[in-house]
C-alpha cells in the first residue's frame, strides 16, 4: 500500500511530478503558507511573532530614519523637565527635560544587535563544536581525543555562573560594547555545545544514518545532510528565546559595570538607562519603568516567538498536521506481485 | 564449479566490551565483554535466502550489523565473493558498500524525517556515484567520480519506485506521509537503488499488520526472483520466515543452535531450543490450543558465558557434559542437510515438543478455560 | 441467565482534531459475559485500542469525544457516572494491562509499593470508604490472602501511611498484611521468588517478568473485568506462550472476564472464547472464535485469515488484501470495506452500511455469530 494509512490522522494529497525550477519556490510559498497557518492556530506566539516584526521594523526605521520615528533627538534637552507620561512625551521626560520614549527607541537597534549578536555567534560556535563533539566521539581515535576535549573545555566554562563569569571578562577586557558583548559570548557558547551535542547523540544512532552510512556516504554529508538538518531545529528555537535573554544580561552588565557607553549619548542602551535614572526611580519612576518595560516586552516577544517555532519547524509535529487543512485521502497504488 | 557465496562468516564475533568499575581497574581485572556474536559461521549463496530467527538478545542483529559492515567484528573473518572484507577501511569500505545493503525494523526511524521521497531514494546511488561513478544506467560500471544532479536522481527514482509498488509521482512527499508499509517500500527502493547483492532485511515486517506483512513479503519473493538477490532476513517471525527463506539458521544467545532448509527445520525441529522456540508460535487455530507452555530455567549471562551449551540451564536433556564443553555445529545422520549444535541431537533430535514443554491439544469445542 | 459483565452497545466515538473529525469508532457492540475471553482483532488503526480506553473513560478530551452508545458495567452505564466519581471505576472495577510494561510501570517505586497501593484502593472500596459505583462489586470468585472486615478498614479510612490515631503496632501489622497479600499476589502470577521481586524496581525486570507484574497488580484490585491491551505484543514468543499460559490458567482459577485486544490471529485464537473482528471503526464481524476462524462470513475477516502466511515460498504467493485500510476522516460511504472488497457491489457504496445482523442459519443468543455483509453466504471460508 502505497501512501498513508489511517493511524495518524490527516495527511496532504499525494504531490503529482512538478516541473523542475518551479519547485523552491512552490516549496517557498507552501512553507510560507503552512508558517502563518500554525501561527494563526497559536495565539500566543502569533502576538510574538507580531511584536517581533515590529520591534524589527521599528529598530530598521530607528537607524535608516531616526528623525520620522523619533519625536525628540535623543540627546535633545528641553524646559518640559520631569514631565509624567502624556500625550506629548509618550514615556514622560527626566530632570533636564530628554524625552524617555525617543530614548527608549533609539536604544532598540543597538539592542537587538547585541542579541542577536551574542546569541548567533553562540548559535554558530557552540552548536559547531557540538557538532564535531558529538558525531566524532568514537574513544581511542583523534575525534574522540577532541571530542574530549571540547567537552571538558565546555563544562569548565559552564560550572562558572555565566553573569559572573561575563562580569569578571568584561571587567578584565574593557569596558566597551564589543568587550561586553565578547564576554557575554565568552560565558553564552558552551550551552549551544552541551545542547547539540546532545542532540547529535540521539541523532546519530537513528535508523536512517545507519542507513546512510550503510550506502557509503560519506561521514561529512552524513553530518550535514542527517544530523544538522535534524538538530538544527531545537537550536534555533533556543536561539530565538536567547536574544531576549542577551538583551537582560547585557543590560544588567551595562548596569552593574559603570561606563559601558556613555549617556546621556546618540546611541543610549536601556541597561545603561535604567543605571543611570536609578537615583530617581522614587520620583521619576517612568525614567526607570520605560526602558525596563522595553527589555520585558523584547523578551516576551522573543520567547512567544520561539515557543510557536518548535511547532513550525518540525514538519511532523502534530500541529502542523492539524493546520495543514483538510485531510485529504492519498491515492494508493496497485498492489503487491 | 559452483559460485563463491555471496556472503561467507567464518567465526565471526563481535565483543563489546563493558567499562570497567573503580575496583576492578584498581585490581587489574581484565575488562568484561558482552559477547553479543560469538563464533558464528554461516554462508549465503547467490539469489538465495537466509532466515536468521531468534529471540530479543540473540545477536541476530548485530550479526546482521556485522555483515553489512557497520558493526567492526572483533574476531573472526567475513567474505564477500571469496574475498576477504574483515578490516576493509576507508573508501575501499565505502566502495563496497553497495553489494550489501540494509532495511531496518522501523519504519519511522530509517527514513530522515526532513528529506522528501527523492532525496531519500537516490541517496545511495548518489553516494556510490561521488566514490567512483556508480553503477550506470545500461548497467556497467563507470570508473570516473560524479555528482548526479537532482534531475538525473529524480528520473531513477521515479523508474525505482514503481518495482517496489509505490506510484512514481509521490517523489516530493515526506516518510510521514506514508503508511507503515509504504515506509518500508521505501527503505526498500533505496536499499535496491545500488542493485546490491546482497539485502540483509532486519526484521522488515514486524511493525507491519498481517495483510500489510503479506504485501511486503509477496513484493521481496518476486524482487529476488527478477533481480537475483540474495537476502539475509533477520526476524523473530516464524510466518515471515517460512515464506521467504530458503534456509533458515537459529540464533540463541550469540551462536547458531541449528541450520537448515526451512521445511526440514520448521517441520522437525532436532535442537532443543529450537523445538522450544518454535512451539511457542500462537497457532490461528483455535482447535489447536496449546493447554500449557513451560520452559524452565534462566536465560544466563552474555557477559563473559560460561563455557558449555549455552542452553543447558534451561534444557530439559541437560547432561554434565553440555554444562562443560561447548556443542559444535556438526552434520547429523539422522538429519541430512542439517547442521545442528548438540551433544545429544542423535538421542534427542527427534524427540517431540509437546513431551517436555507439556504442551498438549485441547480437546475441540472446549474453550481454553 | 446471569447478567453480562460488560455490554457495550452502538457506541460511536470521534476525534475532533481542529476542523478534522475522524469516526474512530462508528456503532461497535461488544458483550463480555462472566469469566468469558473476548477477543478484538484488527489492524493498525481499526479503533481497536480506542475500544479498550473509551469502556474505563480513559480517552483523553479533545480530541476523543464520545457521540453516542452506552457502556453498560455490571448494570451501570459508565457514560453517565459523573466524571469525578471515575477514578473508583477504573480503579476497582476494571482493570487494564497495556503494551508495554516498562511504561506502565512507574520506574520510581519498588514493585512492592505499585502492588500495595492497587490492594489499598481496593480495601477502601470493600470497606465501603470508597464511592462504590458497580452494583455487582463481587468481582472474582475466588479470595486469597486475609480479608479486611468492614469495621477494620472504616477504622482507617485514610490509613494510606496510617492515620495518627494508629498505633506503632497496629501501622506495622497493617503493613505486614499488605505485604503478604503483595506476596500472595505475586505468587498467583507464578513468581518463583516473590520475596526478591517486590524489593526491584521495574527496570530491573526482565519483559515477561515485568508483564506478570502488571498482571498482579491488575489483578489485586480484584477487577470484574480485565482489558488487555495487546499484553503480549512487545514480548518474544517463548514468554509470550508462558504469559499467555498463565492468563488461560489465571483465567480458571479466578473466573476473570477479559476483554482482549490483539493484531495477532495466533493469539486470539488461542484465548478467546468471542472475537470481535474490527476495520476502520467498525465492527464488521462477531461470534464464537471457532465459527469465526472456520467459517468467516465477512470477507474482511475470510481476507485476513488468509493474509497470514503459512506457506512456503513454493507454494506460490501469500494471498493479501488490495489497497489499503481507509484514512478514517475520509471513509467511503456504506460498507467501510466495499473498495477493498472481492464481492462488492454497486449497492455496498450506499448509506447506511450495513449493520451486524444474524448469520443466516444461526441461533439467536447474545454471543451468536454476527456479520455486517449482507452478502455473507458467498464469503469462501479459507482451507
Amino acid at each position: 500500500m502505497a501512501g498513508g494509512s489511517s493511524e495518524e490522522g490527516p495527511r496532504p494529497a499525494a504531490a503529482p511530478v512538478r516541473p523542475r525550477g518551479a519547485v523552491w519556490l512552490r516549496s517557498l510559498r507552501d512553507g510560507t503558507r503552512g508558517f502563518f497557518r500554525i501561527l494563526w492556530s497559536n495565539p500566543l506566539s502569533f502576538i510574538g511573532f507580531l511584536l517581533v516584526v515590529a520591534l524589527a521594523v521599528a529598530a530598521f526605521l530607528a537607524v535608516v530614519a531616526p528623525n520620522l520615528v523619533l519625536p525628540y533627538p535623543p540627546n535633545q534637552l528641553s524646559t518640559a523637565y520631569k514631565q509624567p507620561p502624556s500625550a506629548t512625551h509618550w514615556f514622560g521626560t527626566d530632570e533636564l527635560g530628554r524625552d524617555i520614549f525617543s530614548n527608549v527607541l533609539a536604544a532598540l537597534p543597538l539592542d537587538l544587535a547585541i542579541g542577536f549578536a551574542v546569541a548567533g555567534a553562540s548559535l554558530i560556535v557552540g552548536g559547531a563544536l557540538g557538532l564535531v563533539a558529538g558525531y566524532w566521539d568514537r574513544p581511542g581515535s583523534l575525534g574522540g581525543a577532541l571530542s574530549v576535549v571540547i567537552m571538558r573545555v565546555t563544562d569548565i566554562f559552564l560550572s562558572f555562573p555565566s553573569l559572573i563569569l561575563a562580569l569578571a571578562i568584561a571587567a578584565s577586557i574593557g569596558r566597551t560594547v564589543d568587550g561586553v558583548v565578547l564576554a557575554i559570548f565568552a560565558s553564552w557558547w558552551p550551552y549551544y555545545t552541551r545542547l547539540a551535542r546532545g542532540e547529535v547523540l540521539s541523532v546519530k544512532h537513528q535508523p536512517y544514518v545507519m542507513a546512510a552510512r550503510a550506502a557509503g556516504v560519506r561521514d561529512r554529508r552524513i553530518v550535514v545532510r542527517h544530523v544538522l538538518r535534524n538538530v538544527i531545529e531545537p537550536l534555533v528555537v533556543y536561539f530565538t528565546m536567547d536574544v531576549g535573554t542577551v538583551i537582560v544580561v547585557f543590560s544588567t552588565i551595562a548596569f552593574v559595570i559603570n561606563n559601558v557607553l556613555p549617556y546621556p549619548s546618540a546611541t543610549p542602551e536601556w541597561g545603561v538607562m535604567i543605571e543611570f535614572y536609578e537615583n530617581f526611580v522614587s520620583t521619576l519612576w517612568w525614567t526607570v519603568l520605560a526602558p525596563g518595560g522595553a527589555i520585558f516586552v523584547t523578551v516576551l516577544a522573543f520567547s512567544l516567538l520561539g515557543d510557536g517555532l518548535r511547532d513550525i519547524l518540525d514538519p511532523r509535529s502534530r500541529r502542523a498536521q492539524a493546520a495543514a487543512g483538510v485531510p485529504t485521502h492519498v491515492p494508493q497504488a496497485g498492489e503487491s506481485s | 564449479m559452483t559460485a563463491p557465496p555471496v556472503l561467507e562468516a567464518l567465526g565471526l564475533e563481535k565483543r563489546f566490551p563493558l567499562v570497567r568499575s573503580l575496583r576492578e581497574t584498581f585490581e587489574r581485572q581484565p575488562a568484561r565483554a558482552i559477547h553479543a556474536v560469538d563464533g558464528v559461521d554461516l554462508d549465503i549463496a547467490p539469489s538465495e535466502t537466509v532466515g536468521l530467527i531468534g529471540e530479543s538478545g540473540s545477536g541476530k542483529t548485530t550479526f546482521g550489523w556485522l555483515a553489512a559492515r557497520l558493526h567492526e567484528p572483533t574476531g573472526g573473518r567475513l567474505r564477500f565473493e571469496g574475498e576477504d572484507i574483515t578490516h576493509l577501511k576507508g573508501e575501499a569500505l565505502l566502495r563496497w558498500r553497495r553489494n550489501v545493503q540494509i532495511v531496518f525494523q522501523d519504519p519511522i526511524g530509517s527514513l530522515n524525517p526532513r528529506l522528501r521521497v527523492w532525496q531519500i531514494v537516490s541517496e545511495p546511488i548518489r553516494a556510490q556515484a561521488a566514490l567512483h561513478g556508480g553503477v550506470a544506467e545500461d548497467g556497467g560500471e563507470r570508473s570516473r567520480p560524479r555528482r548526479i544532479g537532482r534531475s538525473e536522481a529524480q528520473r531513477r527514482v521515479a523508474e525505482l519506485l514503481p518495482t517496489v509498488g509505490l506510484p512514481p509521482d509521490c517523489l516530493y512527499q515526506y516518510p510521514h506521509e506514508f503508511s507503515g508499509g509504504g515506509r518500508q517500500r521505501l527503505s526498500l527502493a533505496r536499499a535496491l537503488s545500488v542493485n546490491p547483492k546482497l539485502v540483509i532485511l532486519d526484521e522488515p515486517t514486524s511493525a507491519l499488520d498481517v495483510a500489510v506483512q503479506a504485501q511486503i513479503l509477496n513484493r521481496l519473493v518476486t524482487l529476488q526472483r527478477e533481480r537475483g538477490l540474495s537476502y539475509l532476513l533477520i526476524t523473530h517471525n516464524v510466518a515471515a520466515v517460512r515464506y521467504v527463506a530458503d534456509r533458515v539458521a537459529v540464533m540463541y544467545l550469540g551462536q547458531i543452535v541449528e541450520i537448515g532448509r526451512v521445511r526440514d527445520l520448521l517441520e522437525q525441529p532436532a535442537h532443543p531450543y529450537t523445538k522450544a522456540l518454535l512451539a511457542a508460535v500462537p497457532v490461528p487455530n483455535p482447535r489447536r490450543r496449546r493447554t500449557r507452555y513451560r520452559i524452565g530455567g534462566d536465560v544466563p549471562t552474555l557477559i563473559d558465558p560460561a563455557p558449555g551449551c549455552r542452553f543447558a540451564p534451561r534444557c530439559p536433556f541437560v547432561v554434565d557434559h553440555c554444562r562443560t564443553e561447548d556443542p559444535p555445529l556438526r552434520t547429523v545422520s539422522e538429519f541430512p542437510g542439517r547442521r545442528i549444535a548438540c551433544h545429544r541431537a542423535e538421542e534427542v533430535g527427534s524427540v517431540p515438543a509437546a513431551s517436555f514443554l507439556t504442551t498438549t491439544d485441547a480437546p475441540p469445542g472446549v474453550p481454553g478455560g | 441467565m446471569t447478567e453480562p459483565v460488560l455490554e457495550v452497545e452502538h457506541l460511536s466515538v470521534d476525534y475532533v482534531v481542529g476542523a478534522g473529525r475522524f469516526q474512530a469508532l462508528r456503532d461497535v457492540s461488544v458483550r463480555v459475559e462472566r469469566g468469558h475471553v473476548v477477543g478484538i482483532v484488527g489492524e493498525t488503526g481499526c479503533g481497536k485500542s480506542t475500544l479498550a480506553r473509551a469502556i474505563p473513560r480513559l480517552l483523553p478530551r479533545p480530541p476523543a469525544e464520545v457521540k453516542s452508545g452506552r457502556i453498560r458495567f455490571n448494570g451501570v452505564d459508565l457514560l453517565e457516572v459523573p466524571a469525578w466519581k471515575l477514578p473508583t471505576v477504573r480503579g476497582t472495577g476494571i482493570g487494564m494491562i497495556f503494551q508495554e510494561p516498562l511504561n506502565s510501570l512507574n520506574p520510581a517505586f519498588r514493585v512492592s509499593v505499585q502492588i500495595a497501593e492497587a490492594i489499598h484502593i481496593r480495601k477502601l472500596r470493600e470497606a465501603g470508604a470508597a464511592t462504590r459505583t458497580s452494583s455487582g462489586g463481587e468481582p472474582f470468585d475466588y479470595s486469597r490472602g486475609p480479608e479486611v472486615s468492614r469495621s477494620e478498614a472504616l477504622g482507617h479510612p485514610f490509613a494510606v501511611g496510617g492515620t495518627a490515631a494508629e498505633t506503632v503496632v497496629e501501622k506495622q501489622a497493617n503493613r505486614r498484611a499488605t505485604r503478604e497479600e503483595v506476596l500472595e499476589f505475586l505468587r498467583l502470577v507464578r513468581i518463583n521468588d516473590p520475596e526478591t521481586i517486590v524489593n526491584l524496581y521495574p527496570h530491573e525486570l526482565s519483559g515477561g517478568m515485568r508483564q506478570r507484574v502488571m498482571i498482579a497488580m491488575a489483578l489485586s484490585a480484584r477487577p470484574s473485568l480485565l482489558i488487555a491491551d495487546e499484553p503480549t505484543s512487545a514480548l518474544d514468543v517463548t514468554i509470550q506462550a508462558q504469559v499467555l499460559t498463565l492468563m488461560k490458567e489465571l483465567i480458571d482459577e479466578v473466573h476473570a472476564s477479559i476483554l482482549f485486544i490483539t493484531h495477532d490471529l495466533g493469539v486470539v485464537a488461542e484465548m478467546a472464547d468471542e472475537i470481535g473482528v474490527m476495520y476502520a471503526g467498525h465492527l464488521v464481524e462477531y461470534g464464537p472464535v471457532q465459527e469465526i476462524f472456520e467459517h468467516p462470513r465477512h470477507p474482511y475477516t475470510a481476507a485476513l485469515l488468509q493474509a497470514n502466511p503459512t506457506r512456503y515460498k513454493a507454494d506460490g504467493p501469500l494471498s493479501s488484501i488490495s489497497g489499503s485500510v481507509p484514512n478514517l476522516s475520509r471513509l467511503p460511504p456504506g460498507c467501510p470495506f466495499h473498495p477493498r472488497c472481492p464481492i462488492a457491489r454497486p449497492s455496498c457504496g450506499a448509506d447506511p452500511g450495513p449493520s451486524l445482523e444474524l448469520v443466516p442459519g444461526a441461533t439467536e443468543g447474545p454471543s451468536s455469530h454476527r456479520v455486517a455483509c449482507p452478502y455473507s453466504s458467498e464469503v469462501v471460508s479459507p482451507v
